[in-house]
This record gives structure tokens, C-alpha cells and sequence, in this order.
């Protein structure tokens, strides 16, 4: 039987590869995507270690819980060096400080890029931890500063080279003293090294340190010495070994990666499993068809069902496993290929190592071997049913399926199924990731209900598509348009593979769409300004920035506004600290219960005003308290006094400053929104403030419409990152579309010929397949339509707390449709060439 | 249109393959069909009958000698020219009817003229539906139809641009004794009614015997050119021959 699978497999190999490219796909990016995950925290990890290294003990502020937003958990007093490095076993000890900022070489700002941080670390002339400086020295002395060796390379930097430092307080002057090198990848983040008085007069840390660094004497362990300097310090101070912070760190660092990009692939790698799944059961149940007479003959000469069946599984599992270890490998091209598409965006992920992991190889091998197993089930249960008698039949056919009666019951089932799931999410009142994934299984559902029914509804829908290409091409436009249609449940499988990938499309679309709407309609609506300044590194703008605004002439409000995260009841919230006197200038909240802008102004130390969502979450009503932690530990107990509806810029709670500041000690604001004052010279104030800025160059002035257009901007580049990745997905659907135009070809062989006698030409034989194709793949991005803008309106609608309204998105719809059409037409291209290519006679006497 | 003949073979030779393997199924065929005649080709299997009408009518090309149809000479033509002529002057009736599965008798009919882009005057195409006896069956499936309505849907099909020459290939190979008279006639008629010139391969006597002219192969080669046979005399030629 095996040699007979082997000898089947080689007969028919241009399906057997087409077959096998579609599963290597998902499977690529199946393993690619542990890959990736891998490499990233490998390159956290090394980074971390690095940076730890000859550091035994680590001491720091404990955080009252695990924050992406917010990590640091304020500083340590800087007597608290001395304590530790008085006990027994520490050979050497410093206090560092840790802050955000970067150089300005000849008026250009050398910040970081893509998310990464612009650190700015302090260091004693003789560090704990081990610097390998490979020029100059480290700072020794006030305005001394040390860079590493990439940043002086790109930037052609060198020792004595002088330039200014973004500080809290300002631009201060430096001049480089040293240049250091760093071994591990660092992405796009910089480091600028400074003296640890500088430190503390720039960074707002006088008399304080960020972290302890010590080393242990020899013959002390730092698990030993750890444990001697937590006996010293204060409750609410931590400490760790090196190894400890370092893997603590990487571990923070890489779940935040890991927890947006590990889901996001997995999730699209899942549909392209799903698609190639179609592929397969639509390749397999052809080729059976197609072997009818050959499978019956093999029953008359005593294969037995068992064997008929192995022999069809066989197959798939000979494909699926070439196709496994491939993709397996391939997976490294797609962990390249996700990289190169963060750089594209201006994101560089760290990476290093390439390996693969037992669970990588065993995902990879488990999924690509299984599925397809799955999917060629059905045809090879089909070729079971096969009677022997059917061999000495003329033009044979398939019997139809045991279970292909209750196919329309199955889809009824399925939808109706998925319709409940969907209402169930939409109803339910569990959190958003909860609910997300309730209307993910809904959606899938629906999808699958959507592909059965689809063979019902391919000849109407044919015969509308094929409409204007009857017109353009006349007789073999309706030729192709038959072809389409006389197999109605072919086309729809053949179809229904795009439908996934198109869904998809338009459904990222629909969100991504809805979320540009809503939240440009929310800044129009609830904020009054002319300007919004924010950090060019992701980071928070120093408050004296404020101040250098205010005082710009024909500056109206400036209002800033701090953001922490916080936690309430144990769940994370958003805490909003405001001005309440600009605030009440600059805001006009969509109030509840009676609210007005007023309560801005009725904000005292004890008092918030609440999102909408965020009272449901926690069941408040104005009157009510509740209890907010911060990252440092420090809590307030608040009072509601206002409920309004924000759901896109002021979620969580908002508080006063004077709320704000004891809880966060760092207040630091995360954007300031400023308006130009009534009659004043709109350019000539901006100038003022760009100016006026200058001393704090991390900071971007921009026009609200400005800062509208960046917002829509990152949103497309996600677009694009996930258009790019379901691309593989609709790549998957074309080989679909190419290996069943390749087999129908092979049974229409002789309906070629005649076509061929009676005149038809080659370059029309060819139209007639390439818009076979491309009809198919209209259907199938039609339904995909239908499907992404359903599901897109149960979820904005399932989510409406989240402030997303519903638009179609003609504009891009219609694209979507013309690129269906030509990939389609892209797709038949090959298909055409070989049915073009059949001899007349020989095809005419083909057997 | 000119009165000389509409299909013309010089010297037609046919030699499939290369060397000591070489097969010639045709060694010098020199031919003539005139306008108007329903000519049979007969001869045992592997006489060239089948090679020389798929010479003939440009689905094949021969290795040496020309051949011309109403007066274009095919032998030198590229495909697309030849495809062209095909649809323009040639038409063609198979064993196995070869019609599209999804379409109807009538669009089956009219599938030359869609191809070409042409439209079909409605008097033509009724009085030809008319008279290969389909009227009642125009919206008929081919799985709907019987074997010898299946092949005057080809015969129609065949028709429906007003070929020079017809060629059919054993068009009764694939009937029962019944619908192979009613195939016969419907070819004999289209000759007598619309001067259709008909070429037609054929072992069977009997549908041989209906035609004009029938021409005897064997081995590659013209060995008799009869008028006016009937059944019982184109037999002893066929048994003559082997």
C-alpha cells in the first residue's frame, strides 16, 4: 500500500507540491512565531544579564503590582546606600539613578526609536557593575557623560565632543568623556551614562537613587548577602540577586512584547492552518472523485475499504509531514520576515539566537500533521464508499456523502450555534479579552455555517459577478461563468477558503476604521485645544515644560494631564491626574446624571470623576468610594462625584493633582493640551511654544488635526502589519484556487479539445480558466465581505463601552473586491497556461 | 468562394516519431473534396484514416505535402490563424458528442458562434434546430438527452457557422443502430438541402454507404477512390483491403 501511496504521490506531483505549499505555510508560521518569541526574550534576556553583570545584589523600590504602563515604583533615600553597603559581605556598593533622556547633538534630538527607552543611567567613576569602556573614561566629573559605541558610530560622535542633555530641568551642556560597548542587541533604545550628582540634579532625585547596586566580597554569595541586606532595609524595599532583576526584568519586558505580538501571530497562523485545512479537504475530495474508477478497480481486485481508507490518509500523511518539517524550518523566514516588518515601522525588536525549541518542533509537527489528517478524512471515507461495480461504469460518479443530506441542517446548526455564541458575548458582562474570545468562537461558527451554505447561493451570485464580464468578453465569459457554476459545491469550497482571509481583512478594517472615527470624534468633542504635546520616546514630558508653555505670550489654557496605572478592587485601571482649573478650560466631558464641567472645579484632594466603564466595572454611583493603589504602594481612598462617558481618552478615573501628585509622586504629564488665547496670532504662537520647547526637545508640539493624522497613522501601520500576515492567509486561498483549477482542468481535458477543434484560440482558452478563476475568488471575497462586516458590527456593537462606532468602509471594500478579482485573475494565470497548452488531439482522444 | 474544390491534399505525408522507431501513418496523400460532396474514408485500423482527417482539418500537421481548404492553405498557418479558420470554414461531429455538461442543447449549438463573438441570425438558427428535430429540446441538458440527440446537437453545433466542410469522426461509433439511421440521414440531408460538404472517417459499410464517394486507406495510402457503392460492395472493398 505504501509503494502504491509513494507511486500516486509522484504521479500526481504538481498537486501534491501545490497541496503541500499550503500547509507548510500556517505550519511556517506556526513555528515561526515561537521562533520570534524566542529570539525576543533571548535578546532580553542577554540585554538584562549584560547589564547586571558584576552586580550581586540589586536593591529597589518594591512595586505594589506588576506594571507595563508604569513600572518604576519611585525612588530609594540615598542614605539607604550607606546602610547597605555597611553590611557584612559587600565588598563595593553605589546608588544609581535611573531616568529617561537623550542627547542633542548640533540641534538634533538622538532619541530612541520604535518604543524602545531613552535611558539616561548614572555611575560612580569606579561602577559596581562592570562597563566596558572603550575610549576615554567614565564621567568622573559634573557635565561628563559617556555614550555607547553604536550611538557614537552612527552618529559620529567621539571623546571631548561636546552636545546637550534633555534633563527634567532642561537642556544642560555635556561634553563626552567616554565611549562604552555594549555586547547584547539593544533595539532602538539608547544609553546615556552621567555621574550620579548630575543624576539627581537633573532628574529630580535629589538626595535619592533609583536602585542600590553591591558586589559581594569574595566567598560571599549573592543569595547570601541578599538575604543579610533585606534584613537592613525598610519594609517596602527590595532585594534581588543580579540574576534575579536581570530575569525579572526580561521577563517584564518580553511579556509586554510577547503579550501583544505571541497572540496576534498565533491567532493568524491559526486561520492560515484553517485555510490550508480547506485546501486540503478540497484537493483530497477532487482527487477522489477524480479516482473513482480507479479506487473501485482496486476494490475489485481485493482492496479491502480499510486499505482504500489508509490509502487516501496515506497520502495526506505523507504530504502533511514534508509539509511539516518545511514549514518547520520555514518558520525561520517568517520570524525574519515579522522582524524586517517591525523595522519597516521604525519598531526594531531585539533578537537573538535562532533555535527551535522541543515545543516549537512539536507545535509545528503536532498541528501540520494532525490538521491535514483531519481535513482529508471526510474524501477518504468518501473513497470507501466507492462499489467495486463502479470500475466497469462509463463516467462513474462519487456517491454523494452520508452526511452530505444534512449538510444545510449541519450549517443551520452551526449558525444558529454561532449566532447564540455571539449573543451570549454581546450580552455578557465579563471583561473585554473574556468576551473578545466568546465572539472569536461566535465568528468562527458562523464562518463555517457561511462556507456550507455558500454551494446554495454560488449559481445566483455567478450569474450577477459574471455579469459585466459577459459584457466585456461575451461567449467565453459565460463559458466561464458555467464552468464556475457547475459544481456549485466545489466552487463554494474552492471559495470559502478566501472568504476567511477576506473576513478577516474587512474585519480589521471595520475596527481599525471605527477606532480612527471615534477617536478623532472624541478629541473634536471633548477637547477644546489647538495643541497637544507629547514625548517623542514614549515616555512622559517633564512638568517644567509646562511652565515654559504658560509662558508663551498669547498662550490660552495649557493643560497637562499625568497618567498611572492603578489598581482598583485588584483589577488595572487607568488613573488620570488634570489641572482642574485649565482642565475645566479645556475639557468638556459628555457628563451623566446631571454632570457639568463644573465638578472639575469641585475636585478636591479626595474627589474623582469616573468613566462610565469604569463605574460598571466597580459598581459606583456618585457618592460611593473606592481605593486606588499605585505602583509605589501609596493608596487613596476617593470619592465619586461626577460619572461622564469617555471611553477613548479619559478612561478609568480622573482626579485633581493634588489627588494625583501624593499617589504618584512622579507626576510627570503623559500630554499636555494647550489653546492659543482668544485673537492671538496663531503662527506666531506656536512658534513661541515650539520655541519655549526647545529646552525639553522630547517633547512634539503638534496641531490637534496633526496629532489626529499620527494617531490614524499608527493605527494603519498595525493595519498594514496585520494586512501583511493575512496575506499569507489569502496567499494560502489562491494555491487553493490554482491546484482545483489544475485538477479541473485534468477532468475537462477533452471539453478542451473540442473547444480547441471548434475554434476556440489559445489566448481564449486561457481568458476562459484565468475568469473561472477570478469569479471564484470574487465569490469567495463577497461572502468574506458579508461575514467581516457582520462580525465587525457584533463586535463594535458587543463592545460599545469601548467607544467604537460602526462604518462600512466603501472605499476600502471596493478595493478589496478589485484585488480579489486580479489576484484571481493572478491566480488562473498558471492553470490557464497549461489547459492552453493541451494538445487537440490529444486531449480530444483522452480517455 | 470559388467552384474548385474545398478541401485540397498534395503529397501529404505523416510520420509520427523519429529514427528506426518511426511510424508513417501517411506516405503521399494527394486528395481532392469538391464542393457539395459527402465523401467517407475508409480503411482498417492503423490505415492513416483518422490521421489524414485530423490533417485535413488543421488539428494536426503533416511532415511534408500541403493542404488547403477553400482555397487557404493550412499547412503553414500558426495556431492562432488556424484556430481561426477552424471556427470560420471547419466544422466537426465526434464518437463521443464532446458537449459541454452545463449547457443547454441550444447553447451548445450556438457555442461557436459565442466563442467567435458572432451573432446568429434567428431564422438560421431556428430553421437548424428545426431540422436536426431538436425544437422541443432546445433547453435540455446534455445528461437529459439520448445518445443520437446528443450527436445532432454536435451535428447542429457543427453547422451553425456554415462551415466549408464538415469533418466527422466515426459520428455513429457511439449509437445504436437507430440513431445511427437518423444520424446518417440528418448528414445526407444537410448535403442534399444546404450543399454542406461533408469528410467523413468511418469503418461501418452501411454509414458509408450513404455517402457520394467513398475513399479506401490502407497503410498510409490512397488505394481506391469508389462513387455510387452500396453497402454490400463497400464491404467487399474493406475485406479486399485486409
Amino acid at each position: 500500500m505504501l509503494r502504491l501511496i509513494l507511486r500516486g504521490l509522484g504521479a500526481r506531483r504538481l498537486r501534491s507540491a501545490l497541496t503541500a505549499l499550503s500547509i507548510l505555510i500556517g505550519v511556517a508560521m506556526v513555528s515561526g512565531t515561537f521562533v520570534l518569541t524566542d529570539q525576543i526574550r533571548h535578546a532580553f534576556d542577554d540585554i538584562f544579564v549584560e547589564a547586571n553583570e558584576g552586580i550581586d545584589v540589586i536593591v529597589s523600590t518594591k512595586p505594589a503590582f506588576e506594571s507595563q504602563q508604569s513600572p518604576d515604583a519611585g525612588p530609594l533615600p540615598e542614605s539607604l546606600v550607606a546602610r547597605v553597603g555597611a553590611v557584612d559581605g559587600v565588598a563595593r556598593v553605589e546608588g544609581q539613578v535611573l531616568a529617561t533622556g537623550a542627547l542633542v547633538v548640533d540641534g538634533k534630538y538622538l532619541g530612541s526609536k520604535g518604543g524602545a527607552p531613552s535611558l539616561v543611567v548614572s555611575s560612580s567613576p569606579d561602577p559596581v557593575g562592570t562597563t566596558k569602556v572603550v575610549d576615554g573614561s567614565i564621567p568622573d566629573a559634573p557635565g561628563e557623560i559617556a555614550v555607547d559605541d553604536d550611538m557614537a558610530d552612527s552618529k559620529d560622535l567621539s571623546v571631548g565632543q561636546k552636545a546637550q542633555l534633555a534633563t527634567k530641568v532642561g537642556l544642560r551642556p555635556v561634553t563626552i568623556s567616554g565611549i562604552f560597548h555594549i555586547d547584547a542587541a539593544i533595539g532602538g533604545a539608547t544609553i546615556v551614562v552621567t555621574t550620579l550628582e548630575d543624576a539627581q540634579r537633573w532628574y529630580d532625585r535629589e538626595g535619592e537613587v533609583s536602585v542600590i547596586n553591591a558586589a559581594a566580597a569574595d566567598g560571599t554569595s549573592p543569595a547570601t548577602l541578599a538575604r543579610r541586606v533585606q534584613a537592613v532595609v525598610p519594609d517596602g524595599v527590595r532585594v534581588q540577586t543580579g540574576l534575579e532583576n536581570a530575569q525579572e526584568q526580561s521577563d517584564q519586558v518580553g511579556d509586554a512584547i510577547g503579550t501583544f505580538i505571541t497572540p496576534v501571530l498565533l491567532g493568524l497562523a491559526a486561520v492560515a492552518v484553517l485555510v490550508g485545512a480547506f485546501i486540503i479537504f478540497n484537493v483530497f475530495s477532487i482527487t477522489v472523485a477524480q479516482r473513482t474508477r480507479e479506487l473501485a478497480m482496486l476494490r475489485t481486485i481485493g482492496a479491502s475499504r480499510r486499505q482504500l481508507l489508509q490509502g487516501v490518509l496515506g497520502e495526506a500523511l505523507v504530504i502533511a509531514i514534508v509539509a511539516s518539517i518545511l514549514g518547520l524550518l520555514g518558520g525561520f523566514l517568517f520570524a525574519a520576515l515579522v522582524v524586517g516588518l517591525f523595522d519597516a515601522f521604525g519598531f526594531g525588536l531585539p533578537t537573538a539566537g535562532a533555535e527551535l525549541q522541543g515545543r516549537t518542533i512539536a507545535t509545528a509537527l503536532i498541528v501540520g500533521i494532525t490538521v491535514p489528517l483531519i481535513a482529508a478524512l471526510i474524501p477518504a471515507l468518501r473513497a470507501t464508499r466507492i462499489a467495486p461495480v463502479a470500475a466497469l461504469r462509463e463516467g462513474a460518479v462519487l456517491p454523494r456523502g452520508r452526511l452530505s443530506r444534512l449538510s444545510p441542517v449541519i450549517a443551520a446548526i452551526l449558525g444558529v450555534l454561532g449566532v447564540l455564541i455571539l449573543v451570549a458575548g454581546l450580552a455578557s458582562d465579563s471583561g473585554v479579552g473574556q468576551r473578545l474570545l466568546t465572539l472569536m468562537a461566535g465568528a468562527v461558527l458562523l464562518l463555517a455555517a457561511a462556507a456550507m451554505v455558500l454551494r446554495y447561493a454560488v449559481r445566483p451570485i455567478v450569474r450577477v459577478v459574471a455579469k459585466p464580464l459577459q459584457a466585456l468578453y461575451g461567449g467565453t465569459a459565460t463559458l466561464a461563468r458555467d464552468n464556475t457554476a457547475r459544481n456549485p459545491a466545489r466552487t463554494a469550497s474552492t471559495a470559502s477558503a478566501l472568504t476567511i482571509g477576506v473576513a478577516l481583512v474587512v474585519l480589521v478594517t471595520v475596527l481599525a476604521q471605527g477606532f480612527k472615527e471615534s477617536f478623532t470624534g472624541a478629541l473634536d468633542k471633548l477637547v477644546q485645544a489647538d495643541l497637544i504635546v507629547t514625548s517623542r520616546d514614549f515616555s512622559f514630558i517633564p512638568r517644567a515644560a509646562v511652565d515654559a508653555m504658560r509662558a508663551v505670550p498669547g498662550m490660552g489654557g495649557v493643560a497637562p494631564v499625568a497618567f498611572a496605572e492603578v489598581r482598583v478592587d485588584g483589577a488595572s485601571d487607568a488613573l488620570n491626574g488634570i489641572d482642574p482649573r485649565s482642565g475645566a478650560e479645556l475639557f468638556e466631558f459628555d457628563w451623566k446624571d446631571g454632570g457639568s464641567d463644573a465638578l472639575f472645579g469641585r475636585l478636591g484632594r479626595d474627589d474623582a470623576v469616573i468613566e462610565d466603564g469604569f463605574a460598571t466595572e466597580h459598581h459606583l454611583e456618585v457618592g460611593d468610594g473606592f481605593t486606588a493603589i499605585a505602583v509605589g504602594g501609596e493608596r487613596a481612598t476617593l470619592r465619586v462625584i461626577g460619572i461622564y462617558k469617555d471611553p477613548q481618552l479619559f478612561t478609568g478615573a480622573t482626579v485633581a493633582n493634588l489627588a494625583f501628585d501624593p499617589l504618584v509622586p512622579d507626576d510627570d504629564p503623559f500630554v499636555i493640551v494647550a489653546r492659543y488665547a482668544p485673537g492671538a496670532d496663531r503662527d506666531t504662537v506656536r512658534a513661541g511654544v515650539e520655541k519655549a520647547l526647545e529646552q525639553f526637545p522630547a517633547a512634539e508640539v503638534r496641531s490637534k488635526s496633526e496629532y489626529t493624522d499620527s494617531v490614524e497613522g499608527q493605527v494603519n501601520q498595525l493595519l498594514t502589519f496585520l494586512y501583511v500576515l493575512l496575506a499569507f492567509s489569502v496567499l494560502i486561498s489562491l494555491v487553493g484556487i490554482v491546484v482545483t483549477l489544475v485538477l479541473t482542468i485534468y477532468e475537462r481535458t477533452r471539453e478542451i479539445g473540442m473547444l480547441r477543434a471548434i475554434g476556440t484560440t489559445r489566448p481564449q482558452l486561457r481568458r476562459i480558466v484565468r475568469l473561472e478563476s477570478a469569479i471564484t475568488a470574487t465569490i469567495g471575497s463577497l461572502l468574506g465581505m458579508v461575514v467581516g462586516l457582520v462580525l465587525g458590527w457584533l463586535m463594535i456593537e458587543g463592545l460599545g463601552s469601548e467607544g467604537i462606532v460602526f462604518v462600512v468602509p466603501w472605499v476600502q471594500l471596493v478595493v478589496i473586491l478589485l484585488a480579489a478579482f486580479g489576484l484571481g485573475v493572478l491566480a488562473g494565470v498558471f492553470p490557464a497556461r497549461r489547459a492552453a497548452k493541451l494538445d487537440v488531439l490529444r486531449a480530444l482522444s483522452y480517455e | 468562394m470559388g467552384d474548385g474544390p474545398v478541401v485540397v491534399a498534395r503529397e501529404v505525408a505523416r510520420r509520427y516519431g523519429e529514427g528506426t522507431t518511426a511510424v508513417d501513418a501517411l506516405r503521399g496523400v494527394s486528395i481532392d473534396f469538391p464542393r457539395g460532396q459527402f465523401a467517407a474514408v475508409m480503411g482498417p485500423s492503423g490505415s492513416g484514416k483518422s490521421t489524414l482527417m485530423h490533417v485535413l482539418a488543421g488539428l494536426d500537421h503533416p511532415t511534408a505535402g500541403t493542404v488547403t481548404i477553400d482555397g487557404t492553405e493550412i499547412t503553414r498557418l500558426e495556431d492562432k490563424r488556424l484556430t481561426q479558420l477552424r471556427r470560420d470554414k471547419i466544422g466537426f461531429v465526434f464518437q463521443f458528442f464532446n458537449l459541454l455538461p452545463m449547457l443547454s442543447a441550444e447553447e451548445n449549438i450556438l457555442l461557436p458562434a459565442s466563442i467567435a463573438g458572432r451573432k446568429i441570425d434567428a431564422a438560421w438558427r431556428q430553421e437548424l434546430i428545426a431540422s436536426v428535430g431538436l425544437s422541443d429540446r432546445v433547453r435540455h441538458r446534455p445528461s437529459e438527452l439520448s445518445g443520437g440527440q446528443q450527436q445532432r446537437v454536435a451535428i447542429a453545433r457543427a453547422l451553425i457557422m456554415r462551415p466549408a466542410v464538415l469533418f466527422a469522426d466515426e459520428p455513429t461509433g457511439n449509437l445504436d443502430s437507430t440513431s445511427s439511421g437518423e444520424i446518417l440521414e440528418l448528414l445526407r440531408r444537410s448535403v442534399d438541402e444546404l450543399g454542406q460538404t461533408i469528410v467523413m472517417v468511418t469503418h461501418d459499410p452501411r454509414a458509408a454507404a450513404i455517402a457520394d464517394r467513398v475513399v479506401f486507406l490502407s497503410d498510409g495510402r490512397v488505394v481506391r477512390d469508389e462513387k455510387g457503392l452500396d453497402a454490400e460492395q463497400i464491404f467487399d472493398v474493406v475485406k479486399s483491403i485486409e
